[in-house]
């Protein structure tokens, strides 16, 4: 330990060489490339596409999957590259795989709600994949807000759903723990949508600059020069930070509704949150149910997510609890190895 | 001697003053009349504008006391921290970069978690969203003015529209059911 501290101690901050080569790379504009595996667009419309992948391996399972990401970032983080891609390695278990990626709403778009997204935009989706595969039922499998939307789906039109597939959802969200959390229940977000319509993406940078400010913010640049000679990390970083910068603007009536009803009022946990004229109750909820959650995930707090499986009242639900954060999920090493390999099995045993 | 077919004859002083007042009332010529109201609006748009500009000026100085707060309690954990420990002397190691970070985020975090940083955040974000919509109400009266539909206008409409979409889809999807019967 005494060597290693005075190792760490003896190594200079500053090597201006390393400097100089990474406000080289930062300042040039790098062409990243993601979302690689092949697919078709199924359909598509002004506010969503859907993507159904070609099979890698021969199908081992015959209910398709869907996979609804979320509203925020786009949803090429479920395939950033090769070796650290969800949607890969689900295919290469044998599943059929299709992904709802939303586009950007428009001001055209400022009272598109969470009914439509959930009744109308996912329910489509289901309906084509239904079809495409002959398929009865399918497994709903959201990530984050996505997770969130496919258990308000899941409790409206149950009879079209096998199984259901959490990953980090926002429930409970008197239990939220995370800065996120804190700014949303003191924000005027009806002064927000009445003045600029959606939310803009300037605004959710803000809120992610001041989640982890140093650790993340600042300590990802130190680590950036220390590692600029190694290709793959580079690589790996500005693939992220490529994602991390790109989002699209929330519709208005839908922000409104995160905020207002599921933030500040806690309707979904509380089984009062209305889409048009339906009320969504997760007790309805009576399918298999697999909710996987981050112990230090910074984004949606895992006392947050835990929740959904004590208010569903599916008799086969699991919860998987990993030792990594929101993003780290779904993309990385870790997840590969640990996460997918529990998920594809929980899965095989219920997709015949 | 008097012209008494000349209708000047009649345009005393007072006639002057109470024909040209007659004129600035007709709706759609009295020019006059419409420019002081609007003068009148705009100055007070105006004033309402720089008392909300007064008010962020309160909460920015409010939210950056709390920043710099955080600042100095960060500042003090490094001095302290450093003071204590002849290995974190040198500011140019690895390891004081850690104890900087460590320090930092420590003080933000918690800044950012707590009850009174929310406020204040979104104080003063709600009060840029009133400047926003102080200028959007002097743009609307200038859009009324020139017969261009305003901003809350659109909005009706595309409000109306999405009703539309989706009474359309529920439409459809009726239909398709019956079909397939």
């Amino acid at each position: 330990m005494a060597i290693q501290d005075k190792n760490t101690q003896n190594r200079n901050l500053v090597d201006f060489s390393k400097v100089a080569k990474t406000i080289e790379l930062l300042s040039r504009d790098n062409h990243i490339s993601v979302g690689d595996t092949p697919n078709d667009i199924v359909c598509e419309t002004r506010l969503y596409r859907l993507l159904h992948y070609h099979s890698l391996v021969k199908r081992v399972s015959h209910t398709p999957i869907l996979v609804v990401y979320a509203l925020v970032n786009r949803s090429y983080v479920l395939d950033l590259q090769r070796n650290k891609s969800w949607i890969r390695h689900l295919l290469t278990q044998g599943f059929d795989v299709y992904l709802l990626d939303w586009k950007s709403p428009t001001r055209m778009d400022k009272y598109v709600s969470f009914d439509d997204y959930v009744n109308s935009y996912i329910d489509d989706c289901v309906e084509i994949v239904q079809n495409n595969n002959s398929a009865d039922k399918i497994t709903l499998h959201g990530y984050c807000m996505g997770s969130s939307m496919s258990a308000m789906y899941t409790a409206l039109h149950q009879e079209k759903i096998k199984n259901l597939v959490t990953i980090a959802p926002v429930i409970d969200t008197s239990k939220d723990t995370t800065v996120i959390a804190n700014i949303s229940r003191q924000m005027d977000i009806d002064k927000l949508v009445s003045s600029i319509g959606n939310l803009p993406p300037e605004k959710l940078y803000e809120v992610y600059s001041i989640l982890k400010p140093f650790k993340q913010g600042v300590n990802k640049y130190f680590n950036l020069i220390e590692n600029i000679d190694n290709e793959s990390f580079v690589q790996n970083f500005l693939r992220i930070e490529k994602w991390l910068y790109d989002t699209p603007p929330i519709a208005g009536e839908t922000i409104r509704q995160w905020i207002n009803d599921i933030y500040k009022k806690n309707l979904l946990f509380k089984n009062q949150l209305k889409l048009g004229k339906a009320k969504v109750d997760l007790k309805e909820i009576n399918v298999p149910l697999l909710n996987i959650v981050a112990e230090e995930d910074h984004l949606v707090a895992p006392e947050c997510s835990v929740p959904l499986n004590e208010v569903v009242s599916s008799e086969d639900r699991r919860l998987i609890r990993f030792h990594t954060g929101h993003v780290g999920l779904i993309a990385s090493s870790y997840s590969q190895n640990n996460v997918l390999p529990k998920v594809g099995q929980w899965l095989k045993t219920r997709s015949n | 001697m008097k012209d008494e077919n000349n209708a000047l004859n009649n345009f005393t002083k007072y006639d002057l003053f109470e024909n040209w007042k007659n004129l600035q009332n007709f709706p759609t010529i009295g020019m006059f009349n419409a420019l002081t109201k609007d003068y009148n609006e705009y100055l007070e748009d105006l004033l309402s504008l720089n008392r909300i500009i007064v008010d962020l000026q309160k909460n920015l100085s409010a939210y950056w006391l709390q920043m710099s707060k955080a600042n100095f309690r960060a500042i003090e954990e490094v001095i302290l921290k450093s003071k204590s420990d002849p290995d974190l002397k040198d500011v140019n190691s690895e390891k004081f970069r850690l104890l900087v970070i460590d320090a930092f985020e420590e003080a933000y975090s918690s800044l950012f978690s707590s009850k009174e940083f929310a406020i204040a955040y979104n104080e003063v974000y709600s009060k840029q969203l009133d400047i926003v919509n102080y200028i959007n109400r002097i743009v609307e009266k200038n859009l009324k003015l020139l017969n261009i539909p305003t901003r809350s206008e659109l909005d009706e409409v595309l409000k109306d529209l999405q009703e539309m979409k989706k009474n359309l889809r529920i439409m459809k999807s009726r239909y398709e059911k019956l079909n397939r019967k």
